[in-house]
């Protein structure tokens, strides 16, 4: 027979388990790697960061999400109901992808740009043995000086290109050539609105007119559209819609499509989110 | 003789062509004009007749005398000039657009004064040798801008070298249903194995693992005042009960299922550090990684559990067609564990299993058992049959459970159902040959008929087998014995 206390601690137990999901050997022991405060006064290198806020990531999927790196840590797997916004406040990043300042162009890898070190420290920590869509992560602390002044002065340019961008061609080339260098002024909401307002296409034809592109495709909500870049086989255009709605249709219904059955032309779009 | 000219015989056969042409047009004409004189468009029978002498103004005057054709021209007029001037107004925006543009770029090639600017388009850049120019203009702004624009400057298209791209280890492919099965298995003896700990700790049975792991029990142990607990052995199947409950469908969300994992299990007590080494080493694809796994279990507990959970789970090893060899080998599975759960006097565990062939509607039928070649229900072996029988004999030795009328039931089976397969390899007894339908529905009219002759061939063979009789002899005698005691 089953006493009260064994019936009380096999509620408790399972209770436990279900609400936090912690698993013993899911979080990796001390010592990852990262400098404690033991070792910190043992390092001192010329331009060399030791309580580094970023962590750099490498992936060739252009889509992942936070909620993809907040599903990483053991306790979101196991335990039953997601708790992302627990872990909002616990580990309390923001994602940016590195992209081409110029072109727009996902550039295989992400940047988690924590409040502080303990918080990245502790989100390494538990996501030691991670595996992401079954491959195992490795983050990597950026922990020189000029990569992290570089990262960040990088996505400085990117962010205000774009504004740039959004706003007319004729503001993007003025912001490219460096003549009227504005300070992004706005809210990270509107920053991703119009992040998500926005589309790179590849391979369209490289004789179409802007005005040409944006009446061929006259049933989507083009704002405008301009060309990036072009050779003599390829060409990359942008594209600001009115709405992300329209953004995410075009991108579902051209993505991998050859223009005028061509495959000279097979359009490639990606999506800014 | 006349002189001819020395073409003559050419210049008579031009005339023929010539009047037969004519002659031939002009009869056209006229069929023309009979069949358009019922429209009364244009001729009329009278200009039929006398050609020559129409003028063109008393032509047009007839023309426009004919109802509707004044209105056909004129429409015709308002069209052509509605394109004129719709064309005429895209040309004008279009023009205009273009000008612009051309006055931007002269605008726009001032500034950086050595820059040439590509005339025929408004706006273009990353030309290679413009680059280099542009660069010099840059020149003011921080460093850094340098640098940014460097990595940049040359071209979006990014090459990848095969040798730089970092490949991950071959990774296995696993199905989702194979990922629950092994996490759910994992969840499952994990918890199981914390709570017996927790139960046993500071006692000589605790089975210790890493620090990690001691401290987890030590804080549960503490966190619930643990110290006058009686009971030192968990109940497998109170356990069971609650975790099922808890955790029946927690492991079927894809996104974690592709993130999941087995934690680092060096850390664990050493039979659950055996059970995930040996989860991590299967795919557990079907029930043979399943057996194979349920085989190698030592512990009673973890086996039981086992049990409880493949009963619980069967349809994830459910599949549209099973190979011959898959199928005799689920039904070994079968066997083997309806053994075990008898032998161990599982009352309520081996009920549930029986029930599989017992009772007509469980599903877990066509998991365990195959169809047989043109009959569309499951059956058992002979086998597999008599050793439920003497599942029951078990368990009835305590007096545990009164089997009588499950017996009867798998007796009056045997009588009923029984039918024989030409099995090629025929491996020595008659008795293999024999296989039991499986009622698949309520009613017996889910089995086909099966003919005298058939039933009086398997009866001989029966009555030849020593298995078959030794189990009936038996429960004849227990049966009578039964009678006797009451």
């Amino acid at each position: 027979m089953t006493s009260n206390k064994n019936t009380k601690l096999l509620t408790h137990l399972l209770g436990n388990l279900k609400s936090t999901g912690r698993i013993v050997g899911t979080t990796a022991a001390a010592g990852n790697g990262l400098p404690t405060s033991n070792n910190i006064k043992t390092i001192r290198r010329p331009n060399y960061i030791a309580k580094p806020t970023v962590l750099k990531f490498t992936s060739y999927d252009p889509y992942l999400t936070k909620n993809d790196f907040l599903s990483l840590i053991p306790e979101n797997v196991f335990a039953q109901a997601p708790l992302t916004t627990d872990m909002e406040t616990k580990y309390d990043f923001t994602l940016i992808k590195k992209r081409d300042p110029k072109y727009f162009l996902f550039k295989d890898q992400y940047y988690l740009k924590f409040l502080n070190f303990i918080k990245l420290q502790r989100y390494s920590n538990v996501t030691k043995f991670a595996r992401l869509k079954k491959v195992r992560v490795n983050f990597k602390p950026l922990q020189n000086i000029h990569e992290n002044d570089l990262f960040m002065t990088n996505h400085q340019f990117y962010l205000q290109n774009l504004v740039a961008a959004y706003k007319s061609k004729e503001a993007y080339l003025q912001q490219i050539k460096g003549l009227e260098v504005s300070p992004v002024e706005l809210s990270t909401v509107e920053m991703e609105e119009m992040e998500e307002n926005s589309l790179v296409v590849w391979n369209l034809p490289n004789d179409m007119k802007p005005i040409e592109v944006q009446n061929y495709f006259w049933f989507y909500d083009i704002k405008h559209c301009f060309k990036l870049y072009w050779n003599d086989t390829t060409s990359l255009h942008y594209f600001a819609f009115n709405n992300s709605k329209d953004a995410a249709d075009f991108k579902s219904n051209f993505h991998g499509v050859n223009f005028h059955n061509e495959a000279l032309y097979k359009i490639l779009v990606e999506r800014l989110i | 003789m006349p002189l001819l000219p020395p073409y003559h015989h050419i210049n008579k056969r031009l005339v023929r062509i010539w009047t037969r042409f004519h002659h031939g047009f002009c009869s056209s004409a006229s069929r023309i004009s009979k069949f358009s004189s019922s429209n009364g468009i244009i001729l009329s029978s009278q200009a039929q007749a006398n050609p020559t002498r129409i003028k063109l103004s008393s032509l047009l005057w007839r023309y426009f005398n004919e109802p509707g054709n004044l209105l056909f021209v004129t429409t015709n007029i308002i069209a052509f000039m509605g394109i004129i001037t719709y064309n005429t107004l895209v040309n004008i925006s279009r023009e205009k657009y273009i000008q612009e543009g051309r006055i931007l770029a002269s605008l726009n090639s001032h500034f950086p004064d050595n820059v040439r600017r590509n005339e025929e388009l408004p706006l273009l850049f990353p030309k290679e040798e413009e680059q280099s120019s542009e660069k010099d203009s840059l020149e003011l702004l921080p460093k850094i801008v340098d640098k940014v624009e460097e990595e940049n400057e040359t071209s979006p298209l990014t090459i990848y070298s095969e040798n730089k791209i970092p490949l991950v280890k071959s990774v296995k492919v696993t199905s989702m249903k194979s990922e629950s099965i092994k996490l759910s298995l994992f969840h499952m003896i994990y918890s199981f194995q914390l709570y017996k700990s927790v139960l046993q700790h500071n006692t000589k049975q605790e089975e210790k693992g890493a620090a990690s792991w001691n401290e987890e029990v030590e804080a549960m142990w503490k966190s619930l005042n643990m110290r006058d607990t009686k009971v030192k052995y968990p109940n497998t199947y109170e356990f069971y009960k609650s975790w099922n409950n808890e955790f029946k469908d927690a492991f079927t969300n894809p996104t974690k299922l592709e993130n999941s994992y087995l934690p680092t299990f060096s850390v664990y007590p050493a039979p659950l550090k055996w059970f995930c080494d040996t989860l991590y080493g299967t795919d557990l694809k079907d029930l043979k990684d399943f057996q194979s796994i349920y085989q190698n279990t030592k512990s009673k507990s973890f086996r039981n559990l086992l049990e409880l959970w493949l009963y619980d789970n069967a349809f994830l090893f459910q599949r549209k067609t099973t190979l011959k060899e898959d199928s005799e080998f689920n039904e070994k599975l079968f066997q083997t564990m309806i053994q075990d759960i008898g032998r161990a006097k599982n009352t309520q565990l081996f009920l549930r299993f029986s029930s599989i062939i017992l009772k007509p509607s469980n599903p877990r039928k066509s998991v365990f058992f195959s169809d047989l070649n043109g009959y569309n229900v499951p059956s058992v072996s002979l086998e597999t049959l008599l050793g439920v029988i003497d599942g029951f004999a078990e368990l009835s030795k305590d007096g545990l459970y009164d089997y009588t009328p499950d017996v009867t039931e798998l007796i009056k089976m045997l009588k009923s159902n029984c039918i024989i397969t030409n099995k090629a390899s025929g491996s020595g007894t008659g008795a293999s040959k024999l296989r039991i339908l499986l009622p698949y529905e309520d009613g017996s009219s889910s089995i086909p008929e099966i003919s005298d002759r058939v039933k009086q061939r398997c009866y001989e063979i029966l009555s030849q087998d020593k298995h078959t009789m030794e189990t009936l002899n038996q429960m004849v005698t227990k049966t009578a014995q039964l009678e006797g005691q009451q």
